[in-house]
C-alpha cells in the first residue's frame, strides 16, 4: 500500500517535471515569436493599412505569450509552495534556453541582414533588389520547361566565365543553376552555357540570336538611387549594350528610365551599379522568354 | 539519444529556421499586386453597370493572343498552350476580370475551344463570355454557313447561351454590311435567337467607315452595345477609311449604347513606344508604365463598359490588372498631354498594324504581321536610314539586314508578296498590304546592293 502510493507520487512528480519542461519550451517559443514579429515590424514600413494584419499577429502573439508566462508563473509558485525549495541550477534547462536563445537571435540578426543590407537599410526604408522570379539563360524557352529537363549536373556552372550561374538554396528550384547579376553580368556574345548543356534545358543558341531575347526586365529603384542624393552617375545608361536606358531630367535629377520593350534583361546595368549596400536597378526574369 | 535531448534539439533547430523563414518572408511585388485583393477577400477591379444590371469588370480578356507552343514535327504549328491559358484566367478570375471575349477566328479556330475548357471550371453565371460572327469569306454569306459557325461557337465554348454576341469586324461600305448580314436573314436570325434567350446581347464590332458606322446605328434594330477601336492614339485622328475614335464615342453616346473598347493599345503598340516619347511619358510620371497611360485614358470615358486587352503574360495580365483594381481616372491636362504624345507619334510613318493576322495565312506563305513588326522595331529603333549619306548607314544597314532573316524566315518575307489582293479586304485597320510590302521589299534590296 505504501509503496503503492509512493510510486504515484514518483509518477505524480515525473508528469508535473515534464509538464513543466513543456511550459517552459512553449513560453520560450511564443515569446521568441512575439520578439521577431516585433523586430520585423520594425524593419518594415509604418503602420498602414496593408500591413495592419501583421500587426494585429503581433498583438495577439503577446497577449497570448503574456497569458502563458502569467499561467506559468502562478503555477510554479504553486508547486514551489509545495514542494521543498530547490536549490540546485537545472543546468539542463538553462544550456537549453541560452543555446536557443543565442541561436534565435544570430538567425534573425543574420535574416535581417540578408534581407535588409546592414542595418542601416531599414532606417532608409529603401527595397530589396531582388528578383522576385528566377533569371534562367538565354535558350531556355521558360521557367517550366528548363525546370522540367535540367538534370542539375552543373556544366553551365562550371562553363560560364563570368561566375553568374549558381545553384539556387530555395527550397522549390533546389540546386537548379540560376542567374544573379550582383558581380557580373551575362555577355551578350556567349553562348558557353548552351554549348555544354547536354539535357536540352538551354537550346543550342548564337550569339546573334541571343541578342534579342529578352530573359528578363531592368527595374529601377528610385528609394536606392544615388541621383537622388545629388549625385550625378549614369552607370547604368553607359553598360547597357543594348541602349534600352536613357537619363532624362526629372525635377532635379537626371534619372535613368528603362525601355522594358527593348530590355533583354542581361544585368549589365545591375552589375554596374554603385548603389551600397543595396543596388539601385535590377533584373526581374521572366517565366517565358519572349523576343524583343 | 534521449527523448529529452531529442526534444530540445528539435525545439533549437525550429526556432532558428523559423526566424530565417520569417524575417525573409515578406515581400513586395514589383508591382503592387498586395492592394488588388481587400483583406476581406473581394477584388478591388472598377465595375461598370450594364444596361441589363449586370457588372461588368473594366478590363476584359481578350482571346486573341494567347500563349502558344509550337507543335512537335511541323515548324508551322503552333497550338495555344492550354495548362498557361488555364493559369491566366484562374488569375483574372481572382481579380475580378468577369468579361472574356473570343472569335472562331482566333488562333485558327482554337481560340474558342480554349476558352471554353478554361471557363466550364466556373459556375456560368460568374463570367460574361463574348464571342462573333466570323462570316468574312463571301462564300459564308448565307444563312446555313452563319447558322453553321454561329451553332459551332456553342458547341467550342460548351455554353448554352451567349452573353454578347458579335457581327465580327463590320467594314467600309453599306453594302458589304448588307450583303454580309441583311439580305441573307442572318440579322432577323440573331434577333429571333436573343428573343430565344439563346444571345443575351446583340452588337457588332467595327472597322469602317462613317457611312457604314451611321448605317449599321441606323438600322431597324435594337443593339444593345458596339464595339469600337479606341485609343489615345486615334482619339481625333481620321484615319484612311475609318473615323477617329471621339466621333464614334459621341455618335454612341448619343444613342445611349455601352461601349466595348478593342485595340486600347493598338495591338502592343502603345505599350512598346520608342525612347523619344517614352522618355516624355516618364517625364511626366516615373512610376507610370506607357501602357497604364493608354488603359487608363480609355477607361476614364465613362461610357465605357469594359476595355479589352489580350493579355498573353502573366506580367502582362498583373500590370493591367494594378491599373484597373481601381482605376484612378486622368486628368484633363493628363488627357491634352496624350493628345500631344499622339502628335509627336505621327511623325514616324509606321505601318499601323495590329498583329490581328486577320490576314493571314497569306497564299503565298508571308508571314505578314512580322514583316510589318520587324519594320516598325526598326524604325522606332532609328535603324532605317534615310539615304547612304545618313550618318549612321552602316550601322543601321548591318542592324537591318543582320536580324532580317531571324524575326522573319526567308520565305516569309517581303520578297515573296505577288500583290495578289488577297489580304485586302481583310485587314480590319485597311493598311494598303501590297504596297507596303513593295516598299519594305524596296527598302531591302537597296540595302542590300548598297544602292540606297
Amino acid at each position: 500500500m505504501i509503496s503503492h502510493t509512493k510510486a504515484a507520487q514518483v509518477k505524480q512528480a515525473a508528469s508535473s517535471r515534464v509538464r513543466s519542461f513543456w511550459m517552459i519550451v512553449m513560453t520560450c517559443f511564443i515569446v521568441f515569436i512575439g520578439v521577431l514579429l516585433i523586430l520585423n515590424e520594425f524593419v518594415k514600413q509604418p503602420f498602414s493599412s496593408k500591413n495592419y494584419l501583421s500587426y494585429l499577429f503581433t498583438v495577439i502573439f503577446l497577449l497570448i505569450a503574456s497569458v502563458y508566462v502569467i499561467f506559468f508563473v502562478l503555477s510554479s509558485t504553486k508547486s514551489k509552495k509545495k514542494k521543498v525549495k530547490k536549490e540546485t541550477i537545472n543546468a539542463s534547462r538553462r544550456g537549453f534556453l541560452t543555446l536557443s536563445t543565442s541561436l534565435a537571435q544570430t538567425s534573425t540578426v543574420d535574416g535581417v541582414r540578408k534581407k535588409m543590407g546592414d542595418g542601416i537599410a531599414a532606417i532608409t526604408k529603401k527595397r530589396n533588389p531582388k528578383s522576385k522570379k528566377p533569371i534562367i539563360p538565354a535558350g531556355a524557352v521558360s521557367f517550366d520547361q528548363y525546370k522540367q529537363l535540367c538534370t542539375v549536373c552543373g556544366a553551365c556552372i562550371t562553363a560560364c566565365p563570368l561566375h553568374i550561374l549558381s545553384p539556387s538554396l530555395a527550397f522549390e528550384n533546389f540546386m537548379l543553376p540560376l542567374l544573379s547579376f550582383d558581380h557580373g553580368s551575362c555577355s551578350i556574345d556567349c553562348v558557353k552555357c548552351n554549348e555544354v548543356c547536354q539535357s536540352g534545358a538551354l537550346e543550342k543558341i548564337t550569339p546573334a540570336d541571343k541578342t534579342d531575347i529578352q530573359i528578363g526586365y531592368a527595374v529601377w529603384l528610385r528609394e536606392n538611387c544615388i541621383v537622388i542624393k545629388d549625385k550625378p552617375c549614369h552607370k547604368c545608361e553607359e553598360a547597357c549594350p543594348n541602349v534600352s536606358i536613357q537619363m532624362i531630367q526629372s525635377g532635379r535629377f537626371q534619372i535613368p528610365i528603362i525601355n522594358t520593350g527593348r530590355c533583354i534583361g542581361c544585368g549589365a546595368c545591375q552589375a554596374v551599379c554603385p548603389a551600397s549596400p543595396l543596388k539601385a536597378i535590377y533584373v526581374e526574369g521572366h517565366m517565358e522568354h519572349r523576343q524583343s | 539519444m534521449k527523448r529529452r535531448d531529442f526534444l530540445k534539439m528539435l525545439g533549437v533547430g525550429t526556432a532558428a529556421v523559423s526566424s530565417i523563414a520569417y524575417v525573409n518572408a515578406s515581400d513586395r511585388s514589383p508591382f503592387g499586386i498586395q492592394g488588388l485583393i481587400s483583406p476581406d477577400g473581394t477584388p478591388q477591379m472598377t465595375l461598370r453597370d450594364d444596361k441589363m444590371g449586370d457588372k461588368i469588370s473594366l478590363l476584359g480578356y481578350g482571346g486573341m493572343r494567347w500563349p502558344v507552343r509550337k507543335t512537335e514535327g511541323d515548324s508551322h504549328g503552333e497550338i495555344i498552350d492550354q495548362d498557361k491559358v488555364n493559369e491566366l484566367i484562374d488569375y483574372a478570375m481572382k481579380h475580378g476580370v468577369n468579361y472574356y471575349d473570343t472569335a472562331p477566328v482566333y488562333h485558327g479556330g482554337q481560340s474558342e475551344h480554349a476558352m471554353g475548357i478554361a471557363l466550364s471550371r466556373y459556375p456560368r453565371d460568374s463570367f460574361h463570355i463574348a464571342t462573333k460572327l466570323s462570316n468574312f469569306d463571301a462564300s459564308k454569306w448565307t444563312l446555313e454557313n452563319a447558322k453553321e459557325i454561329y451553332n459551332d461557337s456553342f458547341k467550342q465554348l460548351g455554353v448554352d447561351y451567349i452573353d454578347f454576341y458579335l457581327l465580327h469586324s463590320v467594314g467600309p461600305g453599306k453594302d458589304s454590311f448588307d450583303q454580309r448580314f441583311v439580305n441573307n436573314g442572318i440579322l432577323d436570325f440573331l434577333v429571333s435567337e436573343r428573343l430565344k434567350g439563346k444571345i443575351k446581347r446583340l452588337g457588332f464590332s467595327f472597322h469602317g467607315d462613317r457611312e457604314s458606322f451611321l448605317h449599321a446605328l441606323n438600322l431597324d434594330i435594337k443593339w444593345d452595345f458596339v464595339q469600337i477601336q479606341l485609343n489615345y492614339f486615334d482619339w481625333t485622328q481620321d484615319a484612311e477609311n475609318r473615323p477617329g475614335a471621339s466621333y464614334m464615342y459621341e455618335e454612341l453616346v448619343k444613342r445611349n449604347l455601352p461601349i466595348v473598347v478593342m485595340e486600347p493599345l493598338l495591338g502592343g503598340r502603345l505599350a512598346k513606344l520608342n525612347d523619344k516619347i517614352l522618355a516624355e511619358l516618364k517625364k511626366r510620371d516615373t512610376e507610370l508604365s506607357p501602357a497604364s497611360w493608354a488603359f487608363r485614358f480609355v477607361g476614364s470615358l465613362p461610357r465605357v463598359l469594359t476595355t479589352l486587352s489580350g493579355m498573353t503574360y502573366m506580367e502582362h495580365l498583373k500590370e493591367d490588372i494594378s491599373v484597373f483594381s481601381p482605376l484612378k481616372p486622368i486628368t484633363e491636362t493628363d488627357k491634352n498631354f496624350l493628345q500631344e504624345t499622339a502628335v509627336a507619334m505621327m511623325k514616324y510613318p509606321v505601318v499601323p498594324c495590329t498583329a490581328c493576322r486577320y490576314c493571314m495565312p497569306c497564299p503565298f506563305g508571308l508571314d505578314i504581321p512580322a514583316n510589318f513588326a520587324y519594320f516598325n522595331k526598326c524604325l522606332e529603333a532609328g535603324n532605317i536610314p534615310a539615304s547612304k549619306q545618313s550618318a549612321n548607314y552602316i550601322k543601321a544597314r548591318e542592324a537591318f539586314l543582320g536580324n532580317f532573316s531571324k524575326n522573319v524566315s526567308a520565305k516569309k518575307q517581303s520578297i515573296h508578296c505577288t500583290a495578289c489582293g488577297h489580304c485586302l479586304p481583310l485587314c480590319p485597320q485597311h493598311i494598303k498590304i501590297p504596297d507596303q510590302m513593295k516598299r519594305i521589299n524596296a527598302l531591302v534590296q537597296n540595302l542590300k546592293n548598297n544602292t540606297l
